[in-house]
């Protein structure tokens, strides 16, 4: 396979450069190329002005460790355009930088937003099928809260019934608040209505499995 | 290769390899590629948040096609900001602001253009393949230039920058391809300038 042929080409100047002179100017090139979307990325995790300039020093240096050890492992082959996978590399990398800089207790501020808007499917869920209208209804019972967990209970237990897709298309709609419009691009389904309906026909279908378990109107 | 690698990149669980989050971005996987990347997605909480958050950041990229119409003005922010990372320091660290300073990507408002004019090839003109060899007019004895290449499609060929006004593509360029090409300044008081888009096809 002709390394040329296959790869962007600021990427297969630098790979395959011959000595240090003309690396040194393939990667300059490569940057140039390359920084904007870059900067972008690491820009969409939060933080200050000097914050991102570190972060992107960090990521920087990253990819240009031990030989574009990084930017190596792009296959050629890979299903995506490069750029799509270097956003990838460069969003882990930002991540990465947090990490070490600031300990895995706190995150970027991306992850912290999604930390902080993220609520069980499950829960989310519960919403869907009523659960919580069943539980609130029951809100004076001293039992209440064992009901509560019993419905939560079966309601994990009747979504890890469901198949993988169904359960990545509730959590991107519920968990993750995504638009229906993202969802169905994201997933290949033709329109958003594909994503409502069939959501409401999972959520039917959950409801069925949870009267079938005894959880029939107000009672678990 | 494993159409559908797993790595460590994060943590010690296993997480999705770039390469398949990449191809699950842009819906290109085949349908056992997608059960299987779906399949994760549903379990792992960290890659499903992280496809959330690539998903915005993708979707919040300058978009290439919309490009063609505002790449100057990109260009232009594209070269203030590359202009402070590269030129100003070039062991890869970005330069340090004044304090009060808006921050680099702001530089590149309408107000602050300039115009750097083309010498050659001229715009629409038809270059015989082999060496092909761009110039412009300086704007300023300090400024530096980057020049870009790319495809009609807006795929990036080469860039350079360069403080000289001239530059040779270095890389084989397609017989009758039709490529953009354009030079933004980053000029000593901070402004920028730009030639616009030009184009030119690759003759035999």
């Amino acid at each position: 396979m002709a390394l040329t042929d296959e790869l962007p080409l600021e990427l297969a100047s630098l790979l395959s450069a011959s000595d240090n002179a003309s690396e040194e100017r393939a990667w300059q090139s490569f940057i140039a190329v390359h920084s904007r979307l870059i900067l972008h990325t690491l820009h969409r995790l939060g933080g200050d002005h000097d914050t991102v300039m570190d972060r992107y020093a960090y990521v920087i240096e990253q990819l240009r460790r031990d030989r574009y050890h990084r930017l190596r492992t792009y296959s050629p082959t890979e299903r995506s355009k490069f750029t799509t996978w270097l956003v990838v590399v460069v969003h882990r990398l930002g991540l990465d930088h947090h990490r070490r800089r600031y300990g895995s207790s706190s995150d970027a501020k991306g992850n912290h937003d999604a930390r902080v808007t993220r609520r069980r499917l499950a829960d989310l869920l519960a919403d869907r099928v009523d659960v919580e209208t069943m539980a609130a209804a029951e809100a004076g019972a001293p039992d209440s809260g064992i009901r509560s967990e019993d419905l939560h209970r079966l309601l994990k237990r009747a979504l890890e019934h469901l198949d993988p897709r169904d359960r990545l298309l509730l959590r991107l709609r519920f968990e993750l608040d995504l638009p229906a419009r993202r969802v169905a691009e994201l997933m290949g389904l033709p329109t958003p209505f594909h994503v409502y309906r069939r959501c409401n026909r999972l959520c039917e279908g959950l409801r069925v499995d949870l009267a079938r378990r005894g959880v029939e109107d107000q009672e678990p | 290769m494993p159409r559908f690698a797993m790595v460590i990149p994060m943590t010690r669980v296993e997480h999705l390899d770039p390469g398949s989050m990449a191809a699950y971005l842009e819906g290109r996987c085949d349908s056992e590629d997608r059960s299987r990347i779906e399949a994760h997605l549903a379990e792992c909480s960290e890659c499903c948040g992280e496809l959330v958050a690539l998903d915005q950041t993708i979707r919040t990229l300058p978009s290439r096609k919309r490009g063609r119409t505002v790449l100057p003005l990109l260009a232009l922010g594209a070269a203030a900001a590359i202009g402070a990372f590269i030129v100003l320091r070039p062991g890869d660290r970005p330069a340090e602001l004044p304090a009060g300073a808006p921050p680099i990507v702001q530089r590149s408002r309408p107000e602050s253009i300039t115009s750097i004019a083309i010498v050659e090839p001229a715009s629409g003109a038809r270059v015989a393949a082999g060496e092909v060899v761009l110039r412009w007019t300086p704007v300023e004895p300090e400024a530096r230039y980057l020049v870009t290449v790319t495809t009609s499609e807006g795929d990036s060929v080469w860039a350079l920058l360069t403080p000289d006004s001239a530059a040779a593509i270095p890389v084989a360029l397609d017989q009758g391809g039709e490529y953009l090409w354009y030079v933004d300044a980053l000029l000593p008081g901070g402004g920028t300038a730009s030639s616009g888009i030009h184009h030119f096809q690759v003759v035999p």
